[in-house]
């Protein structure tokens, strides 16, 4: 092995880097945790905790460049699969401390495939209401689909990470062999409000049949921004481009003519297909007594699969889990009978393949730090009796 | 130790440039997932962007006296109109310039009052606030027949978001507070442009009128009135007196010794805020505390146009903001309903002692609402 990769393996395995790496994340959950008091947990967790990089600006001047938590886990891993694990000096003293290592490796591991792999979002129903498929609480996608015809269509989707990271100042073309047309999307705003012009405002502004997108102050809670853009679609054939105005709360998609065949183009929050269907049977909330905040909610869902139907209780604390899904009772809507829209249960929905991850790493941590004690505990009391014993011989 | 500390901190540091260096992602893109439909959506039809954004539908153009709003108005010579919209009933080009715009809105609530919509206003022109005194010192002019603050503003403009930056700009505008309701009149521009219509401003607001209701008929116990919005009528109690008609409002009836209790029923195009904000400012009016969603929720209901409608009380020092009415030991009766795209407001207040002695006949009011 060259002298080179050895020094770097020094290094990744050394404890003194294991303690650079946490100072830097005692230093970044201190600065994320001041930041969301501001910012919201959303926009915080994805700056500071699920990045590789982040600048922090001090005092809003300087700029401080420094790892992201999601770059320091990675290294942290390393660290310890080098220095906890491979390189540890492997015997009776040491077997609870590697088992604890293990298990630290398995909590992040965990983390990771929750990071890449989980999605969540909810569900919301009103009595009698079934459906197939939950929303996600911030994540966006537009999509593309042929109108008319007759039989099945394929619906072209374009993902939040596609777009999001989009700045009003810069735009993205999106294509596909079989769409005769390429669809750009300009102007992108995370929060925005669709807005009538008039005669002084229609001189400054972008404005699409009668309405522009008013760029809105982003809310602390992510999930309550509406996202907008411009679309533009520009026929392969070479017709001329068509402009609509996307929002989140659209009630209808815009609808673009080219070659003849008509296409929608929707925007909305990104949603996931289930492999079976909940209907809420009876949605049951209760208040504390003079008060409003809420002492008990619950739903009687019927879960429907492959024609089989399975009565089922969801509460707070008693969540229903098939297929990989996790499904919670998370909050409710009241009703509004001015839109004639009954009260309607929220549940969150959560699929996460390393969902018992942390308690079987939290019970492997715990056996290794047994472990660690009784061998301890045993060497010192071996070593008391030998003293003790000494000490009599000498009496 | 030391050196491993050392090439450890530099190579952390050196990642940062090494990201940094990764370009941003291609400008087009291929469009990779799809999603198999059982079925294609059938073909829309044709949906506007007012609709799409589920707003009003702009108007056609309109001649005056547009039989959708409940107003009545000239264009004056040379002016053109745009489409109306929620916030603006009435949209104008003055001069048929496109630098300028002249608009009427009206809205529930005195959002503050007056002076406050002043100051908002001389805000948008990049000027200071005005004193007490020097509101007060406003002059008033005649508008939909009761006296309006007339301002008249240079300045340069920045727009409702502050984002715009258009020296030399002038605003004029009246600013009338009535019951439960704002009303403005705005022109703004170049001020060269507004100068010159000026004139043909105040024409414009002269012009403007409430449509005549529709004449009573039938006995006392029976008045009928006609909002060209929802053609709505209603059976009033006999000892209620129908009031002479005022802006804003589908009917107004006093009752009591004094005439001091009121009860009016006002339309809105569009939601106008959302139930718990109508409501809430009701509570605001009354000092009293604010309910959440699940209060309303609980309310207790009336069926208006045969649709139930929360049923709201409120005790306490009635202040209304816009007109300087006080009330000491007041009480109020609302209901909040929705019909057709209009919101509809049924409100009784006056003295607690009279307005609890009327609440069973205000209920079967609000009940007899029909169109």
């Amino acid at each position: 092995m060259s002298k080179a990769i050895r020094i770097l393996i020094d290094v990744l395995g050394s404890y003194g880097f294991a303690c650079i790496i946490f100072i830097f994340m005692l230093i970044l959950t201190f600065l994320g945790t001041i930041e969301q008091t501001s910012q919201g947990l959303f926009d915080v967790q994805r700056k500071y905790f699920e990045s590789l990089f982040v600048v922090h600006w001090a005092f809003d001047v300087v700029p401080i460049p420094l790892p992201g938590v999601y770059l320091l886990l990675v290294l942290f891993c390393i660290n310890l699969l080098i220095g906890g694990v491979v390189r540890m000096r492997k015997g009776k003293n040491t077997f609870g401390n590697l088992i604890v290592h293990l298990g630290m490796l398995l909590m992040i591991l965990g983390g990771g495939i929750k990071y890449w792999f989980a999605v969540d979002g909810h569900m919301t129903l009103a009595e009698n209401e079934s459906s197939s498929e939950f929303e996600s609480y911030f994540l966006w996608e537009i999509t593309l689909t042929p109108a008319g015809g007759e039989g099945p269509a394929v619906q072209y989707i374009i993902p939040n990470e596609e777009f999001a990271y989009l700045s009003p100042d810069n735009a993205k073309t999106f294509t596909h062999p079989q769409l005769p047309f390429d669809l750009s999307i300009e102007g992108y705003q995370r929060n925005a409000q669709p807005l009538p012009v008039g005669p002084v405002i229609a001189n400054s502004v972008r404005a699409v049949d009668g309405f522009f997108l008013q760029p809105q102050d982003l809310m602390k809670e992510a999930e309550q921004n509406v996202a907008g853009a411009y679309a533009v679609v520009r026929p392969k054939s070479g017709g001329d481009a068509q402009e609509a105005i996307l929002w989140g709360f659209q009630q209808h998609p815009a609808a673009f003519a080219v070659d003849g065949a008509t296409w929608l183009v929707d925007f909305h929050k990104k949603r996931w297909a289930l492999p079976f269907a909940i209907t809420l049977d009876k949605f049951t909330h209760e208040l504390h007594p003079g008060t409003q905040m809420a002492r008990m909610f619950m739903s009687d869902v019927t879960k429907t699969e492959n024609g089989v139907e399975q009565a089922i209780k969801i509460t707070m604390n008693e969540p229903l889990r098939h297929e990989g899904y996790t499904f919670y009772q998370a909050s409710w809507q009241p009703a509004d009978p001015q839109r004639g829209i009954p009260v309607r249960s929220t549940l969150a929905v959560v699929k996460d393949p390393a969902d018992r991850i942390p308690l079987y790493s939290c019970i492997i941590v715990t056996l290794g730090l047994t472990v660690h004690f009784c061998l301890k505990l045993g060497k010192h009391l071996r070593r008391e009796g030998k003293r003790l014993e000494a000490k009599r011989a000498l009496a | 130790m030391n050196s491993s500390l050392v090439r450890a901190v530099l190579a952390l540091s050196m990642l940062p440039a090494l990201i940094l260096s990764c370009g941003q992602g291609n400008s087009v893109q291929v469009i990779e997932e799809t999603r198999q439909l059982d079925r294609a959506p059938a073909p829309p039809t044709a949906v506007s962007s007012a609709e799409r954004f589920g707003m009003r539908t702009p108007a056609a153009p309109a001649v005056a006296g547009s039989s959708a709003l409940p107003f009545e108005w000239s264009v004056p010579e040379g002016w053109t109109e745009a489409p109306s919209s929620q916030m603006r009933l009435v949209n104008l080009v003055p001069g048929g310039d496109s630098r300028a715009e002249c608009y009427l809105t009206v809205l529930p609530g005195s959002g503050g009052g007056v002076e406050a919509n002043v100051n908002r206003w001389r805000n948008q022109m990049s000027l200071e606030p005005l004193s007490a005194e020097e509101f007060a010192a406003l002059p008033k002019k005649p508008l939909l027949g009761e006296e309006a603050v007339y301002v008249e503003f240079d300045g340069v403009y920045k727009g409702m978001s502050g984002d715009q930056n258009q020296p030399d700009f002038k605003m004029v505008g009246l600013i009338l507070g009535v019951r439960d309701s704002g009303v403005f009149v705005k022109m703004l521009g170049p001020k060269d442009l507004i100068d010159k219509e000026l004139g043909r401003f105040h024409e414009f607001c002269e012009s403007l009128k409430i449509k005549q209701a529709g004449t009573p008929a039938g006995s006392a116990s029976e008045a009928h009135n006609h909002s060209e919005e929802l053609a709505l009528q209603w059976t009033a109690p006999e000892d209620w007196t129908k009031s002479p008609d005022r802006p804003m409002r589908a009917v107004t009836f006093t009752m009591g010794a004094d005439g001091e209790t009121e009860c009016y029923v006002s339309v809105f195009p569009g939601d106008t805020g959302g139930l718990e904000a109508n409501i809430n400012r009701w509570a605001g009016q009354m000092g009293a505390a604010t309910l959440d969603e699940a209060a309303i929720a609980s309310l207790p209901k009336v069926s208006v146009l045969g649709e139930p409608a929360p049923l709201v009380e409120f005790s306490g020092h009635f202040t209304d903001t816009m007109n300087g009415t006080e009330i000491a030991d007041g009480h109020l009766l609302g209901v909040v309903a929705t019909h057709g795209g209009q919101s509809i407001f049924i409100k009784l207040v006056g003295p607690a002692a009279e307005v609890a002695a009327q609440k069973e006949k205000f209920i079967a009011f609000c009940e007899s609402l029909r169109h």
